[in-house]
């Protein structure tokens, strides 16, 4: 071999080392954690698509829409296993002082419409309970909806209170207010057209004012109790899907069963009963802030939560079956004669007109049986890492907060007030029993400069579960380029802090935690990922294992 | 050595142009290159094609359940098979329609009928309707008259009648309604064997024209009369049949309905029983023909024997049910039906009652009967049973 071609393997070896060194991605980056999802793109031209309701539900009974591939890891969670703030999902409870009366303001910007007559500009004539889409003499655009004849308060006031703390939990809601309607100040807009069931558009009179009335509860002086629900910024483009992407929004990159959030969902639901958690009762909306343009997704709709069924009271099955049965249980029920009762045929339940129906006992209530009406990709890729950090969010709203929340629905009964807000509590108790233990529940690893490593055990904290043993750290040095760990020391204590052994010098520490003695799950270690900042160590990253 | 300087050159160009997969030196410009990736190959948000095609069919007037035309699946006349036909249906204001359907069965029998409803009067409590319907029915069977036929002596007819009326319907309270009929029917009947003598099958190869008047009351508290789970049904009825060409055949008919529907362990359950009695009376020397005397034998009355095995002047059919629910849209059932045709109301005993007994699946919506499935076995063997409609 001449010395000039030695040359050149050589430099070809450096060059392939360079070029293998340079195609990979470092573990963290210098700004990891974010906390803010980027959008950098503007969203040029996104046009509405409304999905079909019937296809979105038989695809969903009878396929399973979005990534064949079941398990994987969240993908637009940050290096420390949190849901940036960004299009679906703002961090508020855990992450922003809450307050009862932050609780009860939620989206609300305005004390609701602005007095004055109301124009209507467009009414819901298809369906049971009727709605009106009207103009306040602010010109600020509403939707008006109603209870139920016979149900007063029920559906408006759970679909208060569970916006409120949809809200709290981090979800984009609408600004909600209960308001009263006076048919005589309701005028007719020029152009406003309507088509009742079985004809065609025609313009509106007042003769269909008086027939959508007539199918919503009245109050004793002529008015009608309503909510009335502001339309959110910006120009509807659909609605939230719950696997794919956007074609259309090129800062939209995680498919959607992938969203932590959308997974995350699912626990929301459960525990608010919110069985109408599908994505026709969402909207997107194209906004346009300081010259740029971005889609912001809202949830909107809970008339089907908690006791109420919009039109009528919650019926036994909701919430615990979806709209079609599971076939191997629908056969177990034919062979036995019948005699393999459901739970809810058999339960105690508490019915009042204000809150509707619902279980009278919450202390046996299953969250991981709970059923929407139509289930999603989202929820069908849910895992119990993504459960736990739903439930982590509920930790952070308190029992005062869900009254305030419940206070807002104005139900009128101090009786029923006082069953829904104790539902809610024992309901959020029921999946913080279930959730939290059910994963390692190690969180807020921190490590100080003189080397004490910090954390808590977010389930025997909240008292859902006992307290471990003890707890073992793996002590690691850790290459953020080459993406590799090397054990250095093992250490054991029997609470938090734990001291950080002797470790080479190195940018980056990784230490693996297990609690030991307590469930098998918690054995799984928690990783925690430390960078050197100016002799502090920063967390840079935090991986649970389902 | 230019060699060398030249791989040196493309070894270093080749380092330059790969270097953009790590060239990102923060998160916010990994995930921004990756945007950028997608903006350059962005797409419209619009249906897939899956969705296209179920949009498209939903919303074709057959299945939208809109005016227009739309399938029709059901039974041209009991006996003749499942028939499949089509339907257009109109809704006027007022709750007022216009309905047509035709049909064929599998057995070659057709059917043409129409019903028209006029407008709601008196806040809806008054309903008037005329309605029209021609049929040929295929091999309507006739067994004999009494409870001793045999079912070996069957003897099959073609059954053609045309009947127009007219019906008004009084709902003077909530459940309650009455109802006045006319109706004019021509009928006519062929049969290609003569198995039984004309005495022995009354009205056969005859041609009648009849004016027929009837009075009916009904309390129906049942949420949805085509499926319940709860509620009752109780009905009486007196008609009157005057043949108009003064043939033999002019009788009155009284009909006598309960059905009452007991769940269980909120619906879990329903215990479902029904009572029917059917009397007729003839002027004197006057007949009940075959076609329009009461029967035992179908998919609604005893169960488990041939369609119209029993006939005769009279019937009494009591049915009690066990139903299950398995699922929001499937009961199913085991049931027990007993009834007795004879000459005379005083003729009926229990101990000469017919038994069927079976077991049965009913698919069904919120408020309505898709589709039954039911076996059921009587003294003459098991039989299944396949109908669109409820059992009672």
């Amino acid at each position: 071999m001449t010395f000039h071609r030695q040359i050149l393997i050589t430099l070809t070896l450096v060059a392939a080392s360079a070029l293998s060194l340079g195609a990979q991605a470092p573990r963290f980056y210098p700004d990891d954690p974010i906390w803010r999802e980027p959008m950098t793109q503007d969203v040029k031209s996104a046009a509405r698509y409304e999905p079909d309701l019937a296809f979105q539900t038989l695809e969903n009974l009878f396929s399973t829409p979005g990534d064949p591939v079941r398990g994987q890891r969240a993908k637009n969670i940050n290096t420390v296993d949190e849901v940036p703030d960004g299009p679906y999902f703002v961090n508020r409870a855990g992450r922003m002082p809450l307050t009862p009366a932050l609780v009860a303001r939620a989206a609300n910007t305005s004390d609701g419409p602005a007095p004055g007559k109301w124009t209507v500009v467009s009414a819901k004539s298809d369906g049971v309970t009727p709605g009106f889409t009207i103009r306040d003499a602010a010109n600020e655009l509403w939707f008006v909806k109603f209870d139920p004849p016979g149900w007063r308060a029920m559906a408006t006031g759970s679909e208060i209170v569970a916006a409120k703390l949809f809200w709290s939990a981090g979800y984009h809601t609408a600004e909600y207010h209960i308001g009263q309607l006076v048919p005589g100040n309701l005028v007719i807009g020029k152009d406003t057209r309507i088509t009742p069931p079985g004809e065609t558009a025609r313009a509106m009179h007042q003769g269909d004012i008086s027939w959508l009335l007539s199918r919503a509860d009245r109050d004793p002086d002529g008015s009608y109790r309503v909510i009335l629900s502001k339309a959110t910024p910006g120009r509807p483009v659909g609605r939230i899907r719950f696997d794919g992407t956007r074609a259309d929004d090129p800062n939209d990159i995680v498919p959607h069963e992938h969203r932590r959030e959308l997974r995350g969902y699912f626990v929301f639901a459960a525990w608010l009963n919110h069985v109408d958690a599908k994505g026709i009762n969402s909207l997107s909306s194209l906004i346009t802030e300081n010259g740029r343009s971005f889609i912001r997704h809202y949830l909107l709709d809970f008339g089907s939560a908690l006791g109420s069924a919009a039109v009528g009271p919650r019926e036994g099955w909701e919430g615990y079956e979806a709209l079609v049965e599971q076939p191997g249980e629908i056969g177990k029920r034919v062979l036995t004669f019948g005699f393999k009762v459901p739970v809810w045929r058999t339960q105690d339940y508490f019915e009042s007109p204000a809150i509707g129906r619902l279980p009278r006992d919450h202390a046996k209530w299953d969250p991981e049986t709970w059923w929407p009406h139509i289930t999603n990709a989202a929820f069908r890729h849910m895992r119990p890492d993504d459960t736990f950090w739903a439930a982590s969010k509920l930790l952070a709203i308190t029992d005062d907060m869900i009254r305030a929340a419940v206070a807002e629905g104005k139900f009128g009964d101090a009786r029923s007030t006082e069953f829904l807000a104790k539902a809610i509590i024992d309901r959020r108790m029921r999946i913080l029993q279930t959730f939290l233990p059910k994963v390692n529940p190690i969180v807020d690893p921190a490590l100080d400069a003189r080397g004490q490593l910090t954390f808590r055990n977010a389930a025997s904290d909240a008292a859902v579960a006992d307290r471990a043993p003890g707890y073992r750290a793996l002590w690691y040095t850790f290459d953020n380029t080459s993406d590799r760990a090397t054990l250095v020391a093992t250490t054991e204590e029997t609470q938090s802090p734990m001291l950080m052994p002797e470790m080479p010098t190195t940018d980056y520490i990784k230490v693996d935690l297990v609690a030991v003695g307590g469930p098998e799950a918690w054995a799984k270690p928690v990783s925690a990922y430390f960078r050197r900042n100016s002799g502090n160590w920063i967390l840079v990253g935090f991986e649970r294992q389902p | 050595m230019a060699t060398l300087r030249h791989s040196f050159v493309f070894i270093v160009l080749l380092s330059i142009v790969s270097a953009p997969a790590a060239a990102q030196s923060t998160r916010v410009e990994a995930i921004a290159e990756e945007q950028a990736e997608k903006a350059r190959q962005l797409g419209a948000e619009g249906p897939s094609q899956a969705e296209q095609v179920i949009r498209r069919v939903l919303l074709s007037p057959l299945l939208a359940g809109g005016d227009g035309p739309y399938p029709w699946f059901g039974s041209v006349y009991s006996g003749t098979g499942m028939a499949i036909g089509a339907g257009y249906l109109k809704r006027l204001q007022n709750a007022a329609m216009i309905n047509v359907q035709t049909g064929i069965s599998l057995n070659n029998s057709t059917m043409l009928r129409g019903v028209a409803v006029a407008p709601a009067l008196w806040r809806g409590k008054l309903q008037v309707d005329g309605a029209g319907e021609w049929m040929d029915a295929r091999g309507v069977s006739f067994y004999g008259l009494g409870q001793q036929s045999s079912k070996d002596t069957r003897q099959r007819y073609d059954y053609t009648p045309l009947e127009l009326a007219g019906n008004l319907t009084l709902r003077p309270m909530r459940f309650v309604s009455v109802t006045g009929s006319y109706s004019f029917i021509n009928i006519q009947t062929h049969r290609d064997l003569e198995f039984f003598a004309p005495e022995e099958m009354p009205g056969i190869d005859q041609e009648l024209t009849y004016h027929a008047t009837r009075a009916a009351v009904a309390v129906d508290w049942r949420p949805s009369p085509s499926y319940s789970t709860r509620g009752g049904y109780y009905r009486a009825s007196i008609e009157r049949h005057h043949e108009s060409d003064g043939a033999p055949f002019s009788f009155n008919t009284q009909q006598y309905e309960v059905v009452q529907l007991v769940p269980l362990v909120r619906e879990q359950f329903v215990f479902a029983a029904r009572a029917l009695m059917t009397l007729t009376t003839t002027d004197s020397g006057n007949e009940v023909p075959v076609m329009l005397a009461p029967f035992l034998g179908s998919g609604t009355t005893l169960r488990g024997f041939a369609n119209r095995r029993f006939s005769d002047r009279n019937r009494v059919l009591f049915t009690g049910e066990y139903r299950w629910r398995p699922s929001r849209y499937l009961d199913m059932a085991l049931f027990l039906d007993a009834g007795q045709v004879a000459p005379d109301r005083r003729d009926f005993r229990v101990s000469d009652f017919e038994t069927a007994w079976g077991i049965g699946a009913r698919f069904h919506g919120p408020n309505f009967n898709a589709f039954r499935i039911e076996a059921a076995r009587g003294r003459e063997g098991l039989r299944l049973i396949f109908a669109g409609s409820q059992a009672f």
